[in-house]
């Protein structure tokens, strides 16, 4: 009898149950509220979902399905990955080797008309501008302690694009993996609550009632070369870049040739559906309680919102300026959807246009600067990944 | 990695603002002047007067 007992206490002591710690606790609740948010509220779904439940079957312990700490030192060790990792440390690879993010581009590539932005090129000024919250973000990050390459990671959130800001941080900073990538993602939800404020306060109701002339329609040819063009100055400007422009143009090219709509379609469909799923249910994996429950993600998540703020800050003023040098024939609104966030941005400067001016349609004029910011805060994480990779 | 002054964090957020804004206005250039000079070839192989969809 006293054998049998033995048993049940070695099977209860070698059970999760057992071996569950505050902090796995703290970390299955944050997981559990952001599957709240991500059904219920529907912030983001496609990408909270898996990162959420990802971060709760990493928080169960014993399961191991995947070990952060194979991927805390600069170089990865395949034969531990291979011999004594789970599921998940074999998915993650694909983030710790910066494909999936590529991979995302390519769908995103497919998906984007860049039509706005040939038939006005200054939008691209705009998408510039946008970026300014990723300067500011380095700045006071540095300010408050964190060393350059985290400070480079968490600044990328203000480029307001996911898939950048994971590439970049997988490569600078893969400890702050986690929480820069729900950080960012989180904010981008948040876009329709973060900036109209802002946007309000920036421009005058005046500026806010413009309305802007129709778009000429850009020829197939332009919209063919563009990818090619694109992908030939950027990359001979920033090699550092490649692969994320690269394969944005390539998936971008596959859309507007004409002559491969079965791979345009996987593209922005299969392929960036599977790439989400692993891409999310990794990263959310790698948040893990001992590693995530620390003093610096509270700062990442504060500096991640100057970000956004600054880089909208960014974008309307050079929407002001331009505006300006126009003489009042581009609505200072359309700047702020330089902060990429595809269409999220694009659609809250067109909320913002109505409101003031129930006769504009700014939506197709801001989606110029919201694509161009993709391209912008591509470049952006290509310097700092030149600077401190 | 090495801990960063401020001023050398400022010179850095210029230096990388500054190359965004570089990198882009050269497309504006070439995505402004690409678009006249494929509007100028469409115009004289077909000579259907200029891109099409023309200015509105």
């Amino acid at each position: 009898m006293n054998s049998f007992w033995d048993a049940v206490n070695e099977l209860l002591a070698s059970s999760g149950y057992a071996n569950l710690t505050w902090t796995s606790l703290v970390m299955v609740g944050v997981a559990g509220i952001l599957i709240y948010l991500a059904i219920v509220k529907e912030f983001e779904p496609l990408l909270l979902l898996p990162i959420s439940f990802g971060m709760l079957l990493a928080n169960l312990p014993l399961g191991g399905l995947i070990h952060p700490e194979f991927y805390n030192t600069g170089t990865i060790d395949f034969d531990t990955v291979f011999h004594d990792g789970g599921l998940l440390d074999i998915l993650y690879l694909g983030v710790k080797l910066g494909v999936y993010p590529c991979l995302i581009f390519l769908g995103i590539g497919a998906m984007t008309d860049f039509g706005p932005l040939l038939s006005r090129p200054s939008s691209l000024l705009m998408g510039a501008g946008a970026q300014f919250g990723i300067a500011t973000a380095f700045i006071i990050a540095i300010a408050i302690g964190f060393d350059p390459n985290v400070a480079g990671s968490i600044a990328i959130i203000g480029g307001a694009d996911g898939p950048t800001a994971i590439f970049l941080t997988s490569k600078l900073a893969p400890a702050y993996l986690a929480p820069i990538a729900i950080a960012a993602y989180s904010y981008m939800a948040l876009i329709p609550l973060i900036q109209p404020p802002i946007m309000r306060l920036l421009t005058t109701r005046k500026e806010r009632e413009v309305v802007m002339t129709q778009l000429r329609e850009p020829s197939r040819t332009e919209r063919v070369c563009f990818p090619i063009l694109v992908a030939v100055l950027v990359i001979l400007l920033l090699p550092s870049v490649a692969p994320l422009i690269g394969m944005l143009m390539l998936g971008n090219l596959f859309r507007e040739a004409g002559v491969v709509e079965r791979l345009s379609d996987t593209a922005q469909n299969a392929l960036i559906n599977i790439v989400t799923i692993f891409l999310s249910l990794t990263v959310g994996a790698t948040a893990v309680g001992d590693q995530f429950l620390r003093p610096q993600t509270l700062g990442i998540i504060a500096l991640g919102l100057i970000a956004f703020a600054f880089s909208t800050v960014g974008g309307l003023l050079i929407g002001k300026l331009m505006c300006l040098v126009t003489r009042g024939k581009i609505n200072p609104l359309i700047g702020s959807a330089g902060v990429s966030a595809v269409p999220m941005a694009a659609r809250v400067s067109q909320v913002e246009g109505q409101k003031a001016n129930p006769a504009n349609f700014l939506l197709m004029h801001a989606m110029g600067p919201n694509v161009a910011g993709v391209i912008g805060s591509a470049v952006a994480a290509g310097v700092l990944l030149s600077l401190f990779g | 990695m090495t801990r960063m002054s401020i001023p050398e964090a400022v010179t850095v957020g210029l230096f990388c603002m500054a190359v965004v804004f570089v990198v882009l206005i050269v497309l504006w250039g070439a995505v402004a002047g690409f678009a006249r000079v494929i509007g100028a070839l469409e115009k004289l192989l077909d000579g259907s007067g200029g891109p099409s969809g023309g200015r509105a």
